[in-house]
This record gives structure tokens, C-alpha cells and sequence, in this order.
């Protein structure tokens, strides 16, 4: 379902429909149909009666409406029909009550604030505003009335009470001013809390869920929350305004249609173990129930890693690899990577990669394995990697070895007795065990100039299409080795 | 662990998978039930410990077991290039129509990966979604193109979850969106496949 | 382009069939897959109108389980204790009208009535859950634990936890619930092929 903009701003980024959120647990509420006769439970929705009740009711954690005893005469129309209930309520507290402070929620107030500086404005006649002559669409104005909201300090007040001026500060609930008021007895609450204990009232999350639960304490105080709705923002380049990705106009599909992907500019990344024999593949797949989870990595054992940069550009691409000497964060791992810089083949049309591909259906490594299982010795384990020297090297992609010792996640016992502090600096967080490597990736490559095409750097302005113009790109890539074994 | 004994009885002499004539693969190990209300699209994986109940399926009347009476009632159908992984459920939700409970058929789309141990049983899912292990998709919820959901993620019932997005927690929240590109750049080889891309290598490569 | 699967493995699956059969009390009304799983030495007892769906685990090995009238056990579930008991009492009694998602591991010493017991979810050994107790989804009750009646555990911690005060309260809620159960019985009676003879024998 889609709204306009304009629609949105008003209802307050939600949605003004039906659809609504459990305050409990944030899952979608569904409309049930409860019936209060014995009979006849559950009946279809044609069987309409006099008895016919609907409530809202969250499928996770069984919240329902009935909670906070409000029910529905219809399945349709909820946001209606829950505003009216619950200016029922609010009012019905109100009378029985007599203190005429509290039970007004924030719309009212905020409604009652917004019209009470509307008429303020009006009456004004504004005379310190000579500039303008429409009073509320003037920036001026507006501003004036923000640094009102902020200006509620007690001398503020004191003086717009002292002499009164054509505009004054909101005085009464009627007008939208609220002051602190102790009388619904703090105590009261303490009470209510007491007896409730912890498990009876509610988070600070459920309260922020929708205004109308902001001054919520105790269960089965909390209102449904309207479903907030989402946008679809088009991306642009910084730079040369070209739309990167936008969404699609059919409403219902949020997919967006992406024009152009760094992953097509830029030379990609692979890491794998050189020993294992199978890739190391996504550790949240295993193709057989029996094999084995991919092992965690051992401290202070060093392991050796196939690092394959593929180049998705048609030029020959110099690359530059630089990483930290130890690993940031909380576990530091030493990596060392023995060929910092080589050069990247073209790459070639799609179709060039398959054909090539159907033509030698195994690329070299796959050959040399399989020359290894048959001689039974694996020649790749015998060859040492060198430093300086490139692993292997395919037509666009080249291989380099990467040798990483992973950190031992307990730090090392001292003699000194550590501190509280360090003690808890020390505590590892989720996901601190997984042996990340930032590496910073600096590509070069000698690109022409297409006609038509603009030059982005100052320096080569006066290059002519079809001249040859040296091009760079840096970035920063994590790679992710594994779990370091604790 | 709550795998069935049975599967960890390997028998070496056959394979693990039969491949159908469109491509799918199918392990022996499956635990497949009412299998005639079943629809595969193609070259889609079904690994070892998935239970499939093809039974649950719409048709109040009795339907016994290996007896084809109306061969139209599909409870499940699957894509193409889908793979589901080992010890999944996948069984279509139940609903009230009209005054009756029904089992209402579930509809995958192609190019899903769902992850080991997870539970389906969503009104729909779309092309090109991403399903962690042990997610738990409860009954009627929607899942639409391109999404991704995060493991131990429990949608909860009747959640739709907008394309394009990542959730995840107990229940699932929205919690952003998948990076432009996502699902792009998969190559022809198998550590190639991505997440939300074309499934195609992966299933090849699964023997 | 669509095709339909070879046909599963069903010789494979019936190997599975434990050497030690249960003894079985299974009542009349009761519908037990055939591709159930009843495992162990102890008794097993299974309450009218109890569906037992195809690849449930019912593990008797290291004491007796009785199974309420009009439950629901699905695929994939395990009841049953996995290893020894640490004390005497190590049998399981699931009330009745109890709904076992798939994939929910089971090894209380006790589940009320009209309990629902969420999709991979875990009840630890030695629990007792009350009347109308909701585990959701994913969710573990440790070992050991009490819940009182109504409790919905639908999180971690003591805020993933609540009695739900309007199932408590209100019939009608209740009753719409148990109708509810009652509907999907009847839909699961027509499709799960029973052989409950096949235990009992």
C-alpha cells in the first residue's frame, strides 16, 4: 500500500489504516473476531450479529487488545475507531478524576498548544513582524515560536504574566500547557510499582513504540502502535549527480533498479585457506549433514591464506595491498601479506569468460588438484609460498598468499592484579572471536578516454579523448578469516 | 540435536542426491511427504533431514497417502535454483476460510537460499531471498523479493517483510536495507555465488 | 518445466525403527502417523484424539511419556528425555489439547493443558509448565523451571516473559483458542494416514 508524502507528514509517518504493532514485542497485530456467546466461536465473517467483537491481537507473544479492554466493532477503520476509544477513556479518567492535567495524551496537548499560538499569532495582529503579511507561513514567525517553545523558563513566564503583551505563554491545559504536577501522587506509584514489582512494568523501548505510551509504566498500560512506514529514496553520485539507484514505480515492488555497480569498477577480493581442501564456503552452509564444521582457527598457530584479486575492469590493473601489522580490535592477530604488489590482467566480456570457461572446463588450480589426488601427493602442499612472489595468476585475476597468526582471545596472565577496569575491558563482546583483516586496496590502471566522457581530476581537464590518463581508486575491504578458537 | 537417527546412516554405494530430469536434487535422506502435491521448478536442491509435508494441502476430504485422486492440488511449489538446506521444515500454514481451517499452498520463489535448520511456513516467499539458518518463518507471513533474514530470526505471524530489506530478532524487525548491488556479481564458478544472486553454480556444484 | 520428486526414501526411513519397541497405549481416536518415531523401552501413552505427526520423536527411553487427549505433536519434535535423569521422577505428561511445533524439543517433567510449545523451541529436563503456557518460537525454558499458568515466554531473560492476564481473565478467548485446536485436528485427522496398529501390535 502506498501513501503520498503529503498524506505522511500528516499522519505522523504512520500508517493511518489498520495496520498496527504489538507494544509488547513489535510483531504485527492481526484483527481476530472474538464472539461473547459459547456458541458460534470463530464463525465467518458473513455471520455478522449484534455480539460480533473484534480485537487485535499479536501472534508472537499473545498480546491482544483486550488488555487494555478495547474491542472493535468492526474489522475495519481501526485507527478511527481506536481514537475515538481512547478519547473516551482519556476523558472518562478525566471526569472521575477531576485533576485535568494528567490524562490528556500528547496529540491533545500538542493540538491544543499548536491552535492556542495560532490564535495568539492572529490576535497579535504581530506587530513586531512588519515584514510579512501572511502571520504563520513566515519563517520569522516560526522561528519565533520555536524560541517561545524553548522559552518556558521560569523568568519567561513571570514576565508574560507581570504585564501582559498581545502575545502571552500557553496558562491552562485548555491551551495546551502542562506543568508538573505531584498530585497523581508519586506515591501512588511507587505503590503501584511495588506491587507490580520489576516483571510488571513495561521498557523504555515499548514507551518510545508510540506516543500515546510515552507516560506508560505498568503493563497493560500500552496501547497498539501504528505500523511506521517506509520510504524509497532514489541514490545519486556525489560528485557527478548521476542516479545510482532508484526505486521502481510499481508501488508494491521496493526493489530498486541500480544503474551503476561498484562491484563492476572495482577489483574484488577472495580469501581460502591454502590447506583445505574444500573452499571455504559460507560457514552457515553445509552441503552434507556429516561434514564438518569449518574449524575454528587455532591462537598463535600460523595459518596460510589464498588471497585472489579479480579485476573487473578491461585494463591491465597495478594493485597495492596494505594492511596493519596486527589486526584492530580487542583480538590482535599479526598478518603479513608476502606480495604486496602485482599486476591484475583484463577482464574480458562475459561471454569471453564463458566460452573459455566451457572450453578448459578446469582451470589450471582445479587441474593441478586433481593431478594431486590422483598421484596422491599434493603438490601444492609441498610448494612454499615466497615472499614476493604471486601464488598463481589467471587471465584476470591473480593470487597471492596471506599469513595470518590469530590472537589469543585470553590476554596473557599477569603478576600484577588487574584492575576492575581492565578486567572488564578485557570481556570479549559477541563476535569479538571472528578474525577480521582490514586491507586497504589501492588500484592503478591506465584507462582511454571515451569521447563524451567528462574528466573528473583538474589535472588531466586537457586530455583528449582516446589519450591514455592513468586513473586510481583506494579503498578499504575487511576480510573475514574465521572464529578464533577460544 | 534433533536429527533424525536415520540420516546418519550413510550408505556409500549410491548417491547422495537423485537429479530429476529437470535438474532438481533431491537427497535420499529427504523426508518427503505427499510428495504428489509437490512442484519443483528445476535445478533445485533439496538436501538431507529436509521434511517436506506436501500433505498439508488444501482438500478437506481424505487424501491417502500414494493414491493420486486430483493431481492439481499442489501444497508446495518451489522454484527454480532454490536450495534448501539440510534439517528444514517446510510446511505450508493453515488458515481459517470461510469458517474452515485449510492448509493454504505455499509458493517459493526461484534463486532462495534457506539455511540449515530452518522452518518455513510462509504464505509466500519471492525470488532471490536469503534465509539464515535456524530462522523461523511463522505461519502466513510474506516474504518479498530480495530480502534477506538474518539467522535465529523468528518472523513472526502475518509479517510481511518489504523487498530489499534485512530483518532479524525474535520477532524480526526491520532492521535495514541489503546494500545496493546485493545479489549481483555472481560468477560462473561455485565459491562465486553470492547471497540473493543467481543460485545456479551452487547447485551445480552440490553433488 | 515442473516435475514432481522421485520418491523419498521411505525403505530408508523405515530402518529407523527402533529394535526395542515401546509399549504403547494408544487410544482408539488417536491418530499416529506411520512414519512416527516411538522409541524406547518405557511405556508410551497417547490420549483420544492425539495426532502424532509423521518424523515426531517420541523418546521413552529413559522413562514413561503420556501424551494428553487432542494434542498435537509435529514433524521433527522430539519428546523424551535425551540422556539419564539426574533424580526418580523422569517421566513426561503433556496435558491435554498441548500443540508441539515442529522442531520443539521436549524433556519437561510436565506440560499443563492447552499449552503451545513453538517451532524449535526447548523445554528443558525437569521443567513444569502450567495450564495455557505459550513457549514462542526459538525460545528455551531452562531446566529445572516452574511456570505458572499463562505464562507466555516469548523472549530472553524476565522481560521475554508475562502472564497473560486476558487469557486468564476472559472464557471467551480461551474458547476461541481451544476451537481453534479443535479445527486443525479435524483438518489433520483427514490427512495424517493413521496406523497407530503398528505400535500397538
Amino acid at each position: 500500500m502506498s501513501v503520498t508524502s503529503s498524506a505522511v507528514k500528516g499522519d505522523g509517518n504512520r500508517c493511518s489504516r489498520s495496520c498496527y504493532n504489538c507494544p509488547s514485542c513489535t510483531s504485527p497485530l492481526q484483527i481476530t473476531h472474538v464472539s461473547h456467546r459459547d456458541e458460534g466461536l470463530l464463525k465467518p465473517n458473513d455471520a455478522a450479529g449484534d455480539d460480533e467483537t473484534y480485537v487485535l491481537q499479536c501472534q508472537f507473544c499473545d498480546w491482544s487488545s483486550l488488555e487494555i479492554d478495547v474491542r472493535f466493532s468492526k474489522p475495519t477503520k481501526i485507527t478511527e475507531q481506536l481514537a475515538k476509544q481512547q478519547k473516551t477513556r482519556t476523558s472518562s479518567t478525566h471526569s472521575t478524576t477531576a485533576s485535568n492535567q494528567k490524562p490528556l495524551d500528547h496529540d491533545e496537548k500538542f493540538t491544543n498548544l499548536v491552535s492556542f499560538y495560532k490564535d495568539q499569532l492572529n490576535d497579535s495582529g504581530d506587530p513586531q513582524n512588519p515584514y510579512s503579511n501572511s502571520p504563520h507561513n513566515s519563517p520569522a514567525n516560526l522561528a519565533r515560536i520555536m524560541s517561545l517553545y524553548g522559552g518556558l523558563s521560569y523568568n519567561a513566564l513571570k514576565k508574560t504574566r507581570e504585564k501582559p503583551q498581545p502575545m502571552r505563554e500557553a496558562l491552562g491545559t485548555p491551551e495546551g500547557f502542562v506543568s508538573f504536577h505531584a498530585d497523581r501522587s508519586d506515591s501512588e506509584l511507587i505503590r503501584r510499582s511495588q506491587a507490580s514489582g520489576w516483571d510488571g512494568t513495561i521498557t523504555s523501548e515499548q514507551q518510545d513504540s508510540a506516543p500515546s505510551n510515552y507516560d506508560s509504566r505498568f503493563n497493560g498500560e500500552l496501547w497498539p502502535s501504528a505500523t511506521q512506514l517506509r520510504t524509497k529514496r532514489a541514490k545519486r553520485c556525489k560528485t557527478c549527480r548521476h542516479i545510482i539507484a532508484r526505486p521502481e514505480p510499481n508501488v508494491g515492488n521496493m526493489r530498486y533498479k541500480i544503474r551503476l555497480l561498484a562491484m563492476n569498477y572495482i577489483p574484488r577480493l577472495m580469501l581460502k585457506s591454502l590447506h583445505s581442501a574444500t573452499p571455504l564456503a559460507n560457514p552457515a552452509f553445509l552441503l552434507k549433514p556429516g561434514m564438518p564444521q569449518a574449524d575454528d582457527l587455532q591462537p598463535h598457530k600460523a595459518q596460510q591464506y589464498i588471497l585472489t584479486v579479480k579485476n573487473a575492469l578491461f585494463e591491465t590493473v597495478k594493485i597495492s595491498l596494505a594492511t596493519p601489522a596486527t589486526t584492530p580490535g580487542k583480538v590482535a592477530s599479526r598478518v603479513t601479506i608476502l606480495c604486496p604488489s602485482f599486476t591484475v590482467g583484463p577482464a574480458g566480456e562475459v561471454w569471453d569468460e564463458a566460452l573459455s570457461a566451457s572450453n578448459e572446463p578446469n582451470s589450471d588450480g582445479d587441474r593441478k588438484a586433481a593431478m594431486a589426488s590422483l598421484t596422491g601427493s599434493s603438490e601444492s602442499s609441498e610448494r612454499q609460498p615466497e615472499a614476493g612472489k604471486i601464488w598463481e595468476k589467471t587471465r584476470n585475476s591473480t593470487s597471492i598468499i596471506v599469513e595470518i597468526v590469530p590472537g589469543a582471545l585470553q590476554p596473557p596472565p599477569s603478576i600484577v592484579p588487574k584492575t576492575e577496569q581492565q578486567l572488564t575491558d578485557e570481556e570479549l563482546g559477541e563476535d569479538d572471536d571472528v578474525l577480521e583483516v582490514p586491507v586497504y586496496v589501492r588500484a592503478e590502471w591506465e584507462a582511454e578516454i571515451k569521447p563524451g566522457e567528462t574528466v573528473q581530476a583538474k589535472k588531466d581537464a586537457n586530455a583528449m579523448p582516446g589519450e591514455k590518463v592513468s586513473k586510481e581508486i583506494g579503498y578499504w575491504v575487511v576480510l573475514a578469516a574465521g572464529r578464533i578458537a577460544g | 540435536m534433533s536429527r533424525p537417527a536415520g540420516s546418519t546412516a550413510r550408505r556409500s554405494v549410491k548417491t547422495e542426491y537423485i537429479e530429476t530430469d529437470t535438474g532438481n536434487k533431491i537427497s535420499r535422506r529427504a523426508f518427503i511427504e505427499g510428495k504428489q502435491n509437490i512442484m519443483l521448478g528445476g535445478k533445485t536442491v533439496i538436501m538431507a533431514g529436509v521434511h517436506l509435508r506436501g500433505d498439508l494441502c488444501r482438500k478437506p476430504e481424505r487424501v491417502a497417502e500414494g493414491e493420486k485422486e486430483k493431481p492439481n492440488t499442489t501444497a508446495v511449489s518451489i522454484g527454480r535454483a532454490t536450495v534448501v538446506s539440510t534439517n528444514t521444515v517446510i510446511r505450508p500454514p493453515m488458515r481459517l476460510h470461510k469458517g474452515q481451517m485449510t492448509f493454504i499452498p505455499m509458493r517459493i520463489g526461484d534463486n532462495v537460499f534457506i539455511g540449515p535448520n530452518a522452518h518455513i511456513s510462509s504464505a509466500s516467499i519471492s525470488s532471490h531471498v536469503y534465509i539464515g539458518e535456524n530462522a523461523v518463518l511463522s505461519p502466513l507471513c510474506i516474504v518479498k523479493e530480495g530480502s534477506k533474514i538474518l539467522p535465529n530470526t523468528v518472523v513472526p505471524p502475518g509479517m510481511t517483510v518489504p523487498a530489499g530489506t534485512v530483518v532479524g530478532g525474535r520477532p524480526a524487525r526491520i532492521l535495514g536495507e541489503v546494500g545496493d548491488g546485493w545479489g549481483q556479481g555472481g560468477g560462473v564458478e561455485v565459491e562465486d555465488w553470492v547471497e540473493g544472486g543467481d543460485l545456479r553454480p551452487l547447485v551445480r556444484s552440490i553433488k | 518445466m515442473t516435475t514432481k520428486p522421485d520418491p523419498p526414501s521411505t525403505r530408508q526411513s523405515s530402518t529407523v525403527v527402533p529394535l526395542v519397541k515401546p509399549t504403547c497405549k494408544i487410544h482408539p481416536n488417536a491418530t499416529v502417523a506411520d512414519k512416527a518415531h516411538l522409541l524406547g523401552s518405557h511405556t508410551i501413552s497417547i490420549d483420544s484424539n492425539t495426532i502424532i505427526h509423521p518424523q515426531a520423536r517420541l523418546n521413552a527411553s529413559h522413562g514413561n511419556i503420556s501424551i494428553g487427549a487432542g494434542s498435537i505433536v509435529a514433524e521433527k519434535s522430539v519428546v523424551g528425555l535425551s540422556s539419564e535423569p539426574d533424580d526418580e521422577d523422569s517421566n513426561i505428561t503433556i496435558g491435554s489439547d498441548v500443540s508441539i511445533e515442529s522442531g520443539a524439543v521436549i524433556q519437561a517433567r510436565k506440560v499443563g493443558d492447552n499449552c503451545t510449545l513453538g517451532t524449535n523451541c526447548k523445554v528443558g529436563k525437569g521443567v513444569v509448565l502450567g495450564k495455557w503456557c505459550t513457549v514462542a518460537a526459538l525460545c528455551e525454558v531452562g531446566e529445572g523451571e516452574v511456570l505458572e499458568d499463562y505464562t507466555v515466554v516469548f523472549g530472553e531473560g524476565r522481560k521475554g516473559r508475562r502472564v497473560d492476564g486476558v487469557v486468564r481473565e476472559r472464557r471467551e478467548v480461551r474458547e476461541v483458542r481451544r476451537r481453534g485446536m479443535e479445527m486443525e485436528r479435524e483438518v489433520l485427522r483427514g490427512i495424517v494416514v493413521d496406523s497407530k496398529m503398528k505400535w500397538m501390535g
